[in-house]
């Protein structure tokens, strides 16, 4: 599946000297091809995780469109885009993310238990995951026990479960050692050489030797 | 497993869980509660009034302050008074009588069947126009000698035999429960009274001071013919006729009845009042969960968790709980109700009873819905605010 943006612009109400809102992105394209593996870049404040949030249709752009196949996300009605979403796009947010009243296992099954029951070939890639992911001892641990790094992996597992076809992840290796740094990125390379388009945002210094382009965000402006 | 889910957020977060079960248990306690109070004596009240059935109640002059009808009227604890019955017959002569009737009030020595003595109170079959419409309810024949009838809250049942004073009496029915003081007393006819009254005295155990007990009365019963009022007729009894009393059963009642829907307005404010103050909390307690669990819901937004299914979900875990409380609440509710009736109409010295089986199962129904409904409300606010949280927004810095 091909993620498309056209002429995407987001703004934030802001007050400055000059205006009353402050532009994340200018207008852009961009194109997230199956199979690829991109890396986006750029300093703190520079709109990557604006950029992610829009393309994953969890924020609305000022202007433009954000074309699945050429359909339009925005143009969904919020139960179909939901279900989009949970079918062909995973997502690993920035930070923390998890639901606490569930183990480690239950969280990474959260995107197909929230409408069935897991089926065994799901139940095993989960457990694929968690043993690719380096957390296969945890799957019963609580996510208030777990650390920072063994989290992010957790919402890395979860958003690959499905196997979607467009991977968005924001700082998946933010709070990583460099060895799980390299096992998360490639756990995402290997999901592009399935077929999936991927989007890696990070601050990573080697991130580009996975990577099969590199785009950097620049004030809104997009390289690359 | 979206209602798996919403258990397992309950079970996780127990203390919380634990404080909205107790407040929605509280709340439905005060409303199922409040409400069979309030319908226990307003139905305590209609029963005697019903049961009363007199217009007029003259008593010996000796039992005529305010206090002493009370007791007599209201809480039914019959004093033990005689009149002579020549008092009777001049009573019987005033103008605009219609019906007219005697009782004599006897009080037992224990007996078999009761704890605590009860009152045996005789009237004149003839005549009667009190005990018999309602004592016809259960029982069709005519009442013979020695036999007796006895209230509900007696642990004897027709065909046995109870003995007062030595003498046998025969149970020939049992009456429905009226939530006054006919639940704890006997009813037997006049010649049978006697016959009580005399192994009484033979057995050295009552008093009748200079009132020869065969020709005794306790009080006098009236109904007023119509076209005259109860008023004129009780003001000439009591000037007329002496050493009596007479007064208006009907209009003690009324003033009780006036004072005890001041007490139902009351009670009817407390409920509201903690309604409304549980519904408040209630929605504190959503709303903070709310902030506290943001980043959880953004997450299940993120997984495809649409804003209808994720509202569902909120609207669960309150639903589950407040069913959880209000279940509870109108459970101890109905629990101490039942259990301490008897122990409340003591209390405030009025006749109590409880709305029938069907009845009061209406009432915890409604007490119920009316709780559910309140917690279902104030989730739903909150259900449709998490529903609208900007994802993207929680999600982008690390605490949200
Ligand atoms: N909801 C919002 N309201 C106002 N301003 C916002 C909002 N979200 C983002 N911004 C602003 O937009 C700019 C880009 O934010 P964004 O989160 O995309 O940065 P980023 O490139 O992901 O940075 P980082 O590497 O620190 O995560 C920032 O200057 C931020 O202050
Ligand atoms: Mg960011």
């Amino acid at each position: 599946m091909t993620l498309t943006a056209k002429q995407l612009s987001k703004e934030f109400p802001r007050k400055s000297r000059t205006s009353n809102c402050f532009t994340a992105l200018c207008p852009l394209d961009f194109t997230l091809e199956p199979g690829k593996l991109t890396v986006l870049t750029g300093r703190s404040g520079s709109g990557k995780s604006t950029l992610l949030n829009v393309l994953a249709g969890l924020m609305q752009p000022t202007q433009g469109q954000v074309l699945a196949d050429g359909q339009d996300l925005y143009a969904m009605p919020d139960v179909a885009l939901s279900e989009f979403r949970n079918r062909h796009i995973g997502v690993v947010p920035q930070g923390q993310t998890a639901v606490y009243s569930l183990s480690l296992l239950e969280n990474i099954l959260l995107p197909v238990t929230l409408f069935r029951r897991p089926s065994d070939a799901e139940q095993q890639r989960a457990q694929l995951l968690l043993t690719e992911l380096g957390i296969v001892k945890l799957a019963d641990v609580p996510p208030a026990e777990l650390s920072g790094g063994e989290m992010k992996r957790m919402a890395i597992a979860r958003a690959l479960l499905p196997q979607p076809e467009i991977v968005l992840a924001d700082e998946p290796t933010a709070d990583l050692d460099e060895e799980n740094t390299d096992i998360v990125f490639r756990a995402l390379q290997t999901a592009a050489k399935n077929g999936a388009a991927v989007l890696a945002v990070t601050h990573e210094q080697g991130a580009e030797r996975y990577a099969d382009r590199v785009c950097t965000m620049h004030n809104g402006i997009l390289e690359g | 497993m979206m209602h798996n889910l919403a258990l397992r957020n309950l079970r996780a977060r127990s203390l919380r869980t634990a404080i909205l079960i107790a407040l929605t248990a509280l709340l439905s306690l005060t409303i199922c509660g409040g409400t069979l109070l309030v319908s226990g004596l307003q139905r305590g009240l209609g029963s005697l009034e019903a049961r009363l059935g007199a217009d007029i109640m003259v008593v010996p002059y000796e039992a005529r302050t305010k206090s002493n009808l009370e007791t007599i009227v209201l809480q039914g604890n019959p004093g033990y008074f005689y009149m002579d019955r020549s008092r009777y017959e001049k009573i019987a002569g005033t103008e605009g009588i219609a019906q007219i009737s005697a009782q004599f009030y006897l009080a037992s020595a224990s007996s078999g069947c009761c704890s605590i003595p009860v009152q045996i109170i005789g009237f004149d079959p003839e005549t009667d126009f009190t005990v018999t419409p309602w004592m016809k309810r259960s029982y069709e024949g005519t009442l013979q000698n020695g036999d007796i009838v006895v209230g509900n809250d007696l642990n004897a049942f027709p065909g046995d035999t109870l003995q007062f004073y030595g003498v046998e009496c025969h149970v020939a029915a049992k009456l429905e429960k009226t939530g006054t003081y006919y639940d704890s007393a006997v009813f037997t006819n006049e010649e049978t009274i006697v016959s009580l009254i005399q192994s009484s005295l033979d057995k050295g155990m009552n008093d009748f001071a200079d009132t020869d007990p065969a020709k005794a009365v306790s009080a006098v019963l009236i109904n007023v013919a119509d076209g005259y009022s109860p008023e004129e007729v009780m003001n000439d009894i009591n000037i007329h006729v002496k050493k009596v009393k007479a007064v208006q059963t009907k209009e003690m009642i009324a003033g009780i009845a006036g004072s005890l829907q001041g007490t139902s307005d009351v009670i009817g404010l407390l409920i509201a009042a903690v309604w409304v103050l549980g519904l408040v909390i209630l929605l504190l307690t959503f709303s903070m969960q709310m902030n506290e669990r943001r980043r959880e819901f953004a997450v299940m937004r993120v997984v495809g968790m649409s804003r209808r299914s994720l509202a569902w979900l909120v609207m669960q875990e309150a639903l589950l709980s407040g069913a959880c409380g209000a279940v509870i609440g109108t459970a101890a509710a109905l629990i101490g109700m039942l259990s301490f009736r008897s122990a409340i109409g003591a209390q405030i010295g009025l006749p109590f009873l409880l709305p029938g089986t069907a009845g009061t199962a209406g009432l915890a129904l409604g007490a119920v819905m009316a709780v559910m409904l309140s917690g279902a409300a104030a989730a739903a606010c909150t259900a449709y605010r998490i529903s609208q949280i900007d994802t993207a927004r929680i999600l982008r810095g690390d605490n949200g």
